[in-house]
Formats: C-alpha cells, structure tokens, sequence
C-alpha cells in the first residue's frame, strides 16, 4: 500500500533456549506468534505491553537485526523499493538499505553509549560505520544534530560519563538521526528518566519528527506517555497483538479485555484518584508453551468456556480446589485427550463432593461431567482460536467481538 | 479524612535538621541538608523530588543503613518512639579532623546510652527497596528467607497462632460458630473478641485481605485451623523451646534442598511454613507454592519484588519505608503492589514512607507529601493540596511536566536547566537558577521554613516582607 512505510503479515519470531541441544528436546521462547501490521508513513505508532510481551524483539525484527523469523516485512522507504523480505532471506545489500532509512533509541542511557568513545564519535559512529559519507561531512552533520538535539558544539568533546541521563539521550537521539532515517524506534526512551526530563525528551522527539518528516514506533510500557505521543497504538501480549487503533479510541473505549486491565492499573496523577480492590486472576504464563485458544485465557476476567481450556490446565483448577475446599491431597487423574480426563477418587462420597463443587465454580468451563461409582469423566468445549478481526480502523483479538463466533454460541457481547 | 488522623496523633518518626555528607574524589557533598519532616502515625507520607535530590539518601539514615566508609549523618536527630536513633548511626561513621578522636569518645558514649533505650526496636522499621535484589539473598531459596524473618521477629506470634488454633480445633464448638459466620470480617471480629488480637487475629487479618473471593477466604482460614489440629504432647513441649541457630540464622544456604537447623517436626517451624504460604498468596504471587522452592533469579522481576513486600510485612512493623518499589513493574502489577501496601497502611494502621517520582503513583498513595529539592524538603501537606494547588515553583514545575491524560498539550512544560551538583551548591535558594520567580533575595539568602496553612514551604515567595517585584 502507498501509505505504509512498513507492512509485516503473520510474522513469528521464535528464540531458541541455551542449554537445551543437551537434553534432547530443543525448546523454544515464543516471542511473536503471528503478528500483522501496518506502519503508516508519518504516523507514531505506540506499542505497549508487559514485559517479555516481545515489544523489543519486534523492533529488532523490523530492524533486520535478528535472523531467524518467518512471515513477510515489506518496506517502502521511499527511494528504493524493498518488498516482501521474507522468511529470513534478508540479504546484506536489503540489510545495508533497512539500516541506512531506520534507526533505534534504546531505553537505558547509561549503558547504551559506549563510555570509552567522544560524544562526536558516537553520534557518527553509524552514518561512518554503513559508509555514508565521508568523515568530515559526518563532522558537519554531528555539530548540526547536536545543536537540534538542544546541545552546544561543546558537548562533542565529551565522554558520555560527564553527562547526565538526559543529555545522553539526547546524544542517542542525535546519532538515530544522522543517517537521515525515515523510521526511528524508540525503545522506552525515558523509561529511566525523572518527570521534568522525560518531558525535554518527549517535546524533543515529537519537534523533530515535525520538522524532519519521520515515522516512529514508539515502545512503552507508560500508557500515559503512549497517549500523549501516539497516532495509533498497539497491544501486545504474549506476542500476539491483542488490538490496535487510534489512540485516543483506544484510550475512550478499550474494548479487548487486556487493553480493559492495563488502561484501568494506570493511577492517574489527581488529587482524587482512588484505588479498587480487585480480583487478581493471575496465572503462571510463558511464553515457552504458550497457552492455546486465546493466549490471554488464563487471565482474562470474562473468558467464555470456549477461549482455550485443556484437559491438563482445567485438571490444575480441580486439584487445586480439592485441595482446598476438602482437604484432598492427591487425586488421580487419567487424561484423554486434550478435552477429556478422568478424576478418580477415594470414595463415591468424595467424587460427589468433588463433582458439586466443580459445578459451582463456572471458572472451570466443563461442557459435561459424569459421575460413576468413585470417578468422574469430564468434558471440556471444543475451543475457537480468535483472530484479530477489524472494524472501522480498530482490530480486535477476542471471541467476544467475533460476531460469527458469538451467533454461532448465542452469546451477547457483555460477556455472558 | 486520615490527615485529619493523622493530624491529631502524635508523630512516630520526627526528622530535625538531619544532615548526610558524602566524601567523594571531589569534594563533600552535602545529599540531606538539614531536612525536617514529622511522620504522622498510620499515614502515609509520600516523597517526591528528582533523582539525586536525597530521597533514597533520607531512607537510608532512617535505616542505618548509610555506606558507613564513605559518608554518614553530620548532625541532627532521627527521633523514633521517642528515642534518638542519630547518635547511635552516627557513631559508627568515620570521623576526621583534629578533634575527631574526642568527637568520637563522646559520640560512642551518647550512642551506648541510646543503644539501651534502643533494645527491642529490631524489626520495627522495614524496608523495600528499589532493586530488589539487593534485599534478598540469592543463596537462599525463598521459603528460609521468609521464615528466617518471621522467625527471627515473630516467634512469639508464631507459638501464639499454634496455641489459638490449637483450642479453637479442640472446642468443637468453636469451630463451627467462627465458620458459621457470615463473613471474613465477621470471623476476624469473633477471634478477635475471644482469642484477642493476636497471632491468630493476625493470621485472618492476612487472609481476609487476599484479593481472592469470600468463599475462598473461609477454605484458607479452615486450612489455617486444620494445619496445626492434633499436636502431640512432645509437639505441645517443643513449643516452649527456643529455636536453635548457627551463625545467627535458622538456616544453612545449601544448593540442593534447604533444611532448616532443625526439622520440620517442630511445630513453630509448620506454623512459619504456613506463614510464608500465607504471606506469598497475600502479596499475590502466582503458584506460590513454586516460589516458595525458588531461588530469586528464577523470579521475575515483580515476583522479586512481592518476595520482598512479603519479607516487609512479616516482621509487622511499625513503619515501612517503600523506596520507588514498583518502577520496574508493569502497570497491572504495580497496581497490585501498590493496592497491598494501601491495604497494609489503612488496616494495619502501619505507617507508611513511599518514595517515588510517579506523580501518578503518588496520588494513588500519598495523604501528605513531601517535594524534596537537593536536599531539603522544600514543601509540605497535603497530597490533595500538592496536586490542586502547589505552593512551590519546583512542585508546580514537576506537575506541569507530567503528560495528561484526558487532555492533549503537544508541549509538555519542562523545569529548565538540572538538578545542581551537591558538591556546589548555588547560593541562596538552591532552585534559584532554575526558577522563574527567583528575586535578588533569592540568590543571597535561603529562604527559611513558612507555614502557609497545613502546609510549609521554603520559598521567599511566601516570606512576609519581602518585595515580590524585587527583581
Ligand atoms: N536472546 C533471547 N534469548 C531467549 N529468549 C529471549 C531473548 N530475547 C528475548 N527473549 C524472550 O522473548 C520474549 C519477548 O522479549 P522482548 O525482549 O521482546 O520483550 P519486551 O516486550 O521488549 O519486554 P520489556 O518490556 O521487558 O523490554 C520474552 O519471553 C523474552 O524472555
Ligand atoms: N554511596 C554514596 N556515595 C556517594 N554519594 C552518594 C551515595 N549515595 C547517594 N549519594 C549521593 O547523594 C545524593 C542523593 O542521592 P539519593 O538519595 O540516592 O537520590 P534519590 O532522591 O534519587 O533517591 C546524590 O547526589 C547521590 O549521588
Ligand atoms: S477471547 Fe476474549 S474473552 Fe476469550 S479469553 Fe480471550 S480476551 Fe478473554
Ligand atoms: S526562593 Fe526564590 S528562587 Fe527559590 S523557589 Fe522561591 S522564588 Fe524561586
Ligand atoms: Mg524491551
Ligand atoms: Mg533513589
């Protein structure tokens, strides 16, 4: 399309875990898991999310820093060109060209500048290090970044440990700027920065976008600083995006229960602000074995029975609540499959028991259960994975806002 | 409503003209400067300021825990229940010039006399910190490392909650009335009018504030009871004995399976075990029974930081100092961390020291606040009026310098220049060259401590007499 600067479809990125060729079976860190986006030209893109939900590793797909992905990134930078890279097959020419129109600010400001180089050397570091040009125009080009980034000539003869950590952001600033990119990431840029810096940073970042016509995305796990940058914004959890949209639709009507949770933890800076307690459903998620279904299932407050329970993941539920609801230690279980098991135990009374406090708790979304002398056969819903359907420039990832999948189960849209 | 408490009650911790030097390559720099703040019991206090402004600094002295080669309280008092904990910190530090040998012998012989006064206070000031893992231990798995801790200060209410339990079980009486009671309250209000406010009453009190629903607080609360049901008469016995220790711990680091000193046998150690359990679900740990087996870095970074919420909490103390503990979490788990330790403050009444520079964070937490600027506290009050109507240019800098939320300004405001060198301090106001008011006076003289209201400030603005226009 003539407006994306960057168009990425059904990209996964997974990293392989150290250690593991040992012990025979690899194992594998998840970090995106089909990922479909559009950067558009001139736009700020936020991307927010926990940690670990693969914010970084997508910038650095995007980058062509990492190898080992599948899916397309097709770039339209404007002078050359770049479609479809894809599946890895980046080669060094197209990797010289990503790195030439892109750029990246990182979050930490003291470790992310070599200490032991000049300030002007770092800031042309990258513009020499792709040979772009010739040592003295670099030099020319530095004293004129330095000067847009609201620093004097004077602080190129610095080393980065005279600095404070804002004045080194905006040395990192500068050297994103010199190879006169068309996309700068920033990757939580004044994460570790006080208030009053955060605030010369931010004006900077979005000044200079206006004057040099640039396209961020913009990594931050601040809501509010994504609300006051972005365009649109993205969520991200477990490597799955879970919505995008404009931003301040996003912000005035979440409609992804995730985006819902992380919109109300924000505490807002107001005299009147007061916290509520709420009913945390925390799971232990990883994003090694993803959960199946819908990724945010285990957590979701308004999951339906068909977001992607398991035999094993519903076995864990029951044993946890015969534990300690009747003091049942251990309780044998015989797995069928991912949608049915058997639970038997110590006596038929016990079983009884055990089958009535299943069917009081709706947590464990049990399609049919079957009592016969001391053992119980359980049978869970056939799950629908969602997909990220859209709908006026807003996508959503939830079965709740999937209309063939809520007919399909005669369900409304609140939930129930 | 609770500044009005706390205004009535008399203060817990009162700071005076407390003042850290550090000895640095470069000279002396001076990170507290003569800082007074009054700690009203059960509220919570809120410091704000930049980094470098001496917030961490101030904790640390409340603590003793001041790196005592390099830098250390110069002067002043640190007044906790009524006793001067300064000169017994103070006299560890080193001490230079001249006379510092008889400085020394005087200090040592104030310290000794405070110390006395002193025995008993282990425990009743906690902390948690900014880097979590600074506080625990990576040699110990996460169950010695709480129970060495409520052990090491809750013994006695460890043996309490057996016994309680223990004649609860056996009445059976008891035990259906407290289970017939409506609610979680409801039981806390049983226990606590037939077996008192202690160990037990403590034990719901922990239950009762999960954030897990009613029905599942009553089956931790029948776990609690069947946990410790039918001690043995050598059990009953052993409650009496005191714990045996080696090297002044209750546990050996030990890389396969951590062993307490003595087995599990023992009653008291169970009753820990359950506490850990207990304390782990209230800070709301996922599987925490997995974290109990755990060394800290096979937790993640929140996880670290709820161990040590936990850790905090356990030794049930009079003041718990909270420094910046949620600015490497995410927003859903921040806003867990900051909800319990709310809860801890509004119903155990501890007392409560938050530092952070989330001016968002601050309004969820804060009663009063104070703004710290190189130094010193340079304004005072309540947090309502802090975010309404700000006295100080600083204070007003930083509120105007945070994005909005339900407003879009594409500029944001920002305090020009930096935080100053403590080494070299301006003149006068230190906030001087910052300022957009700053008056002739202003680069001279600081300005002294001015009541306005509830509040106090330390800005000529407010200073009777002198010429605003003055320039
Ligand atoms: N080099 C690596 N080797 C193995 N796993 C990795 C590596 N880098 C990242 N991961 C894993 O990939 C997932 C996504 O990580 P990523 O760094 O992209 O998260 P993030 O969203 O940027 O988080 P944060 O907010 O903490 O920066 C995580 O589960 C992480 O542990
Ligand atoms: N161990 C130390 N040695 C020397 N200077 C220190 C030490 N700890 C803190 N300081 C200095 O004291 C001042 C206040 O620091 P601190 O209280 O940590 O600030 P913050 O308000 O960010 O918590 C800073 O200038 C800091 O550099
Ligand atoms: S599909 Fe929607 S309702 Fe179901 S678990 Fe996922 S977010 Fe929750
Ligand atoms: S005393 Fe003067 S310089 Fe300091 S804050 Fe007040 S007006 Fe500004
Ligand atoms: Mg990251
Ligand atoms: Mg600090």
């Amino acid at each position: 399309m003539k407006d994306d600067l960057i168009a990425i479809d059904n990209l996964s990125v997974r990293y392989e875990l150290h250690g593991s060729t040992f012990s025979g079976r690899r194992t594998y860190v998840n970090a995106l898991n089909g990922i479909t986006l559009n950067v558009r030209k001139g736009e700020t893109l936020a991307i927010v999310g926990e940690s670990g939900s693969g914010k970084s590793t997508l910038a650095m797909t995007v980058l062509g820093l990492l190898r080992h992905w599948t899916g397309t990134i097709s770039y339209n930078f404007s002078e050359k060109e770049l479609t479809s890279a894809k599946e890895r097959k980046l080669r060094r020419a197209e990797l010289l060209e990503i790195w030439r129109r892109s750029s990246i600010v990182f979050q930490d400001p003291y470790s992310a500048l070599d200490s032991k180089k000049l300030v002007k050397d770092i800031i042309t570091e990258p513009y020499l290090g792709h040979r772009l040009g010739a040592r003295s125009e670099s030099q020319l080009l530095a004293s004129e970044l330095i000067m847009q980034v609201g620093l004097t000539e004077d602080h190129l003869g610095y080393y980065p440990d005279q600095l404070s950590g804002g004045q080194r952001q905006r040395i990192a600033v500068a050297r994103s700027l010199i190879n006169r990119p068309e996309l700068v990431i920033f990757d939580e840029p004044t994460s570790s920065l006080d208030v009053s810096i955060q605030a010369q940073i931010l004006n900077l970042i979005l000044d200079l976008k206006e004057k040099l016509s640039l396209t961020y995305i913009f990594i931050t796990h601040n809501l509010v600083v994504a609300k006051h940058v972005s365009d649109r914004m993205m969520v991200l959890y477990l490597g799955n995006v879970m919505e995008i949209g404009e931003t301040d639709s996003v912000f005035n009507n979440p409609l992804h229960p995730y985006t819902k949770l992380l919109i109300s933890s924000v505490p807002l800076p107001k005299a009147d602000y007061e916290m509520k307690q709420r009913e945390s459903r925390e799971a232990e998620v990883s994003s090694i074995t993803l959960p199946g279904g819908c990724v945010f299932h285990p957590r979701c407050p308004v999951a339906t029975s068909y977001c992607g329970w398991k035999s094993d993941e519903v076995l864990q539920l029951i044993r946890r609540e015969a534990y300690l609801l009747l003091g049942i230690e251990e309780l044998d279980a015989e797995m069928h499959g991912d949608l049915s098991f058997t639970v038997t135990a110590g006596d038929e009374e016990t079983a009884r028991k055990l089958l009535d406090v299943v069917r009081e708790k709706d947590r464990f979304k049990i399609a049919d259960a079957q009592l016969s002398g001391n053992s119980i056969s359980f049978t869970l819903f056939e799950s629908w994975k969602p997909s990220l359907l859209s709908s006026g420039g807003r996508a959503v990832n939830c079965l709740l806002y999937d209309v063939e999948f809520m007919t399909a189960h005669g369900l409304k849209q609140d939930g129930s | 409503m609770s500044n009005a408490e706390a205004q009535g009650t008399a203060p817990v911790l009162i700071l005076r003209d407390l003042q850290v030097d550090f000895f640095t390559a470069k000279g002396r720099a001076h990170a507290v400067r003569g800082l007074n703040i009054d700690v009203a019991k059960g509220e919570i206090l809120g410091i704000v300021g930049e980094s470098g402004s001496g917030k961490s600094v101030t904790a640390l002295s409340i603590m003793d825990l001041l790196p005592q080669r390099t830098g250390g309280i110069v002067s002043g008092s640190i007044v906790f229940d009524g006793s001067d904990l300064a000169p017994v910190y103070s006299s560890k530090y080193r001490v230079s010039g001249r006379k510092g040998r008889e400085k020394l012998r005087l200090r040592r012989f104030a310290a000794r006399r405070a110390e006395r006064k002193l025995a008993g206070h282990k425990g009743r000031i906690s902390m948690i910190f900014q880097d979590p893992m600074s506080s625990l231990d990576p040699l110990y798995q996460v169950d010695s490392q709480l129970l060495e801790s409520i052990l090491y200060n809750n013994e006695k209410f460890m043996i309490e909650r057996v016994i309680e339990k223990n004649s609860i079980m056996e009445r059976i009486g008891d035990f259906t009335i407290m289970l017939q009671q409506k609610n979680t309250e409801d039981i806390m209000e049983w226990v606590r009018s037939n077996y008192g406010e202690g160990g037990f009453h403590r034990e719901i009190f922990f239950i009762s504030n999960m954030s897990i629903s009613e029905s599942e607080k009553k089956i931790k609360i029948r776990r609690a009871l069947e946990y410790t049901r039918n001690l043995s008469p050598q059990e009953r016995k052993r409650l009496t004995e005191r714990l045996p220790k080696a090297n002044g711990r209750y546990f050996r680091p030990n890389n396969r399976k951590r062993l307490p000193i003595q087995g599990i046998g023992n009653p008291v150690i169970r009753e820990g075990m359950l506490f850990s359990l207990e304390l782990l679900e209230f800070v709301g740990m996922p599987n925490p029974e997995n974290v109990l087996t755990s060394y800290p870095h096979e937790l993640s970074g929140g996880m670290k930081q709820r161990v040590m919420v936990a850790l905090a909490v356990a030794n049930d103390p009079d003041i718990l100092i909270a420094d910046e503990p949620t600015t490497a979490l995410d927003v859903t788990t921040q806003y867990q961390v900051l909800y319990l330790i709310k809860s801890i403050n509004r119903k155990l009444k501890t007392t409560v020291i938050f530092i952070t520079h989330d001016l968002g964070v601050m309004a969820a937490m804060a009663d009063r606040i104070a703004v710290m600027y190189a130094g010193r506290v340079v304004e005072i009050g309540p947090a309502n009026h802090f975010f309404n109507d700000p006295l100080h240019p600083y204070t007003s800098g930083l509120l105007k310098s945070v994005p909005q939320y339900d407003e879009r300004v594409r500029k944001l405001y920002n305090i020009p220049g930096q935080v100053p060198d403590l080494r070299r301090l301006p003149t006068g106001c230190a906030f001087n060259p910052r300022c957009e008011h700053a008056m002739n006076i202003c680069r001279t003289e600081e300005p002294p401590d001015e009541s306005v209201g509830e509040r106090r400030v330390q800005c000529w603005l407010y200073s009777e007499g002198v010429q605003k226009n003055e320039r």
